[in-house]
């Protein structure tokens, strides 16, 4: 998945709101981006538009605190 | 400084075992004597720039160690902290900084783009900022040059400790205000029903405005064990969450329900061990069985309680879950008055309940708020003055929550009164919600209601109705509140319609509103 499609989700569907910017390196958490509830939403969202398995080990804050990590997370997800 | 306060306990600690760790965060820690004396330097930086006693100064930090410093430092000083939440919108943080007459904060460089967007007339000193930002600092270096011991304050266990501030239905939230000596009686109570001790590793997960964090301060602190406190990310990431519980060897935690639904069914417990975990104390929202009876199986030595109390009288009744849980899905009692609690149970007439009928729980509690601050009318209507045994009426607070006694001896929850709702753990007056989007110019009506999440609690949606000449879209509106509300209280959705449904009275139909939503979503 682009960065841009990831970005796109995030503010279209998760924030309703297509008007927001975010940067690669924002931290998603912290800028109340997203909440407890979004994260799942948004694993979710991952697990069907790139046909994989995210374990629920895998959902923690090394992975998805920003585009650019989750971007990461996912090409070696889907190597693996 | 006369009688116990809330903070005599570091002062106490400091002496008996002042290199004890007494808060913790990801792996660097501040002993007792450390907090004592870093939180000494800073009452009297408070007190130089003009900290009088029973000012209010807000606490607008993101949880760390300089959080706890914060706490203690604005109590020597004899002033009365005022959580502000990071997440939240600059405007509400304004209402909140003029309501109360903040003249203080105490922040940091990583909240500095709040700080500049904020809007308010007040000339605020800021501690704990060394970026450029528009209000007066208090630079660091003066403070670290601050004698190590309390400022000579005049402090009575009556005076405010804290005002925390929560939804209220006019649209504007509202200030708890608490005293040292509630405070004292909610950490005792805490201290000794968990039966807390110096090797206890306590987890402060609630953000400081919420009550639960006054257990996890307070009640260690009492007990001169540890406050590992949390960082705010981890609590979103179920996983994360049981791997510090873990790491840390935390040994016990005051949480909500949906924090451990979530832990549970999304597996995040399977892989840890968590056995160092000895008590769960949750509140806040009601725990079905069902799911209940999932996590203490996984947790087979965790002792499990549910701890009822309105922010206004916390920890007023709680009940010790006992082993094996019982089956059938009936709700969980809220269990007995605690010691510092008595309550009546009145109908529509302010009258004493027969045995067992359903009314309003009124509670008197040593850990009572003095009532809202600045807010006189609402402090009329929030409670009930019944004749006491002197000269003075005996006060009552209405807490809204139906209750009926059964015949264990247990009160069970059925209810709200009013238009409070709870959203993992939060509370939220839906009148606000409904207020903060009245004020969009192009909406006629707005309507919010909550349908059941999958975790046990409630999600928000909003149905509206728009001005037909406008272009007004979902996101335009969900955009404008959520510069008004905290996070937690903005809709999960938001529907525009043609019409609102009403009832014959007048009022929007918001049951026939759900039931239609659920039809349909």
């Amino acid at each position: 998945m682009k960065t841009e499609t990831l970005r796109q989700y995030i503010c279209t569907t998760l924030l309703n709101n297509a008007g927001t910017t975010i940067a690669d390196d924002e931290d998603l958490l912290m800028s109340g981006i997203l909440d407890s509830i979004s994260v799942m939403k948004l694993a979710s969202h991952l697990e069907s538009e790139c046909n994989i398995a995210i374990p629920a080990e895998d959902i923690v804050l090394e992975n998805f605190s920003t585009l650019a990590q989750i971007q990461q997370y996912l090409e070696q997800r889907m190597k693996g | 400084m006369k009688g116990f306060l809330i903070h005599s306990p570091l002062l106490h600690y400091a002496q008996q075992t002042p290199d004890h760790p007494a808060l913790s965060f990801q792996g660097t820690q501040l002993s007792y004597q450390e907090l004592d004396t870093s939180s000494s330097q800073l009452a009297h930086a408070l007190v130089n720039a003009g900290a009088l006693p029973q000012d209010r100064i807000g606490i607008f930090l993101h949880k760390g160690l300089e959080l706890g410093v914060a706490i203690y430092a604005i109590l020597k000083a004899g002033c009365a902290f005022v959580p502000l939440d990071p997440f939240m919108p600059a405007e509400r943080l304004a209402y909140i900084i003029d309501d109360c007459d903040i003249n203080i904060l105490v922040s940091s460089d990583a909240l500095i783009k709040t700080l500049s967007q904020l809007t308010t007339s007040r000339s605020l000193k800021i501690a704990g900022v060394s970026a450029d930002i528009p209000f007066e600092k208090i630079e660091r270096d003066t403070i670290s040059d601050q004698p190590e011991y309390p400022p000579e304050v005049i402090i009575t266990d009556q005076y405010l400790g804290y005002i925390m501030y929560t939804s209220g239905s006019t649209g504007n939230p509202k200030g708890m205000m608490h005293t040292h000596s509630g405070s004292i009686c909610y950490a005792n109570w805490g201290k000794d029903h968990v039966q807390l001790t110096y090797t206890d590793r306590v987890a402060s997960h609630a953000p400081l405005h919420f009550d639960l964090s006054i257990f996890d301060f307070f009640s260690t602190l009492r007990a001169g064990a540890t406050v590992v406190l949390v960082p705010e990310t981890v609590t979103k990431f179920p996983a994360s969450w049981t791997k510090l519980i873990a790491d840390e060897k935390i040994t016990a935690v005051f949480t909500v329900p949906y924090t451990l639904i979530t832990m549970y069914e999304q597996g995040a417990m399977d892989s840890r061990d968590l056995s160092s975990l000895r008590w769960i104390l949750f509140g806040g929202e009601p725990y079905p069985r069902r799911q209940l009876r999932q996590i203490m199986t996984a947790l087979p030595n965790t002792q499990f309680t549910n701890v009822y109390g309105p922010a206004e009288a916390p920890s007023c009744t709680c009940y010790d879950i006992p082993r094996p849980l019982s089956d059938g899905d009936h709700p969980l009692p809220i269990g007995r008055l605690s010691l510092n609690s008595e309550g009546l149970v009145i109908n529509q007439d302010d009258e004493e309940c027969r045995a067992g009928e359903a009314g309003e729980l009124c509670i008197r509690s040593s850990t009572l708020t003095r009532g809202y601050w600045n807010k006189p009318d609402l402090n009329s209507k929030a409670f009930l003055y019944k004749p006491g045994p002197g000269p003075f009426p005996t006060v009552y607070f209405r807490t809204g929550d139906r209750v009926q006694m059964g015949d264990d001896g247990y009160l069970r929850f059925l209810g709200r009164m009013d238009r409070m709702v709870k959203t993992r753990g939060h509370r939220v007056e839906l009148d606000e919600v409904e207020s903060a989007l009245g004020s969009h110019n192009n909406v006629i009506e707005a309507a919010a209601f909550v349908i059941p999440d999958q975790h046990a609690s409630h999600s928000i949606i909003a149905a509206v109705t728009v001005r037909i000449s406008s272009d007004t879209n979902p996101a335009d509106l969900i955009m404008h509140i959520r510069a008004k509300l905290p996070p937690y209280a903005v809709p999960q959705d938001l529907i525009i319609v043609q019409s609102l449904p009403h009832t014959s009275s007048g009022k929007v139909d918001r049951r026939q509103l759900t039931e239609h939503y659920l039809q349909n979503h």
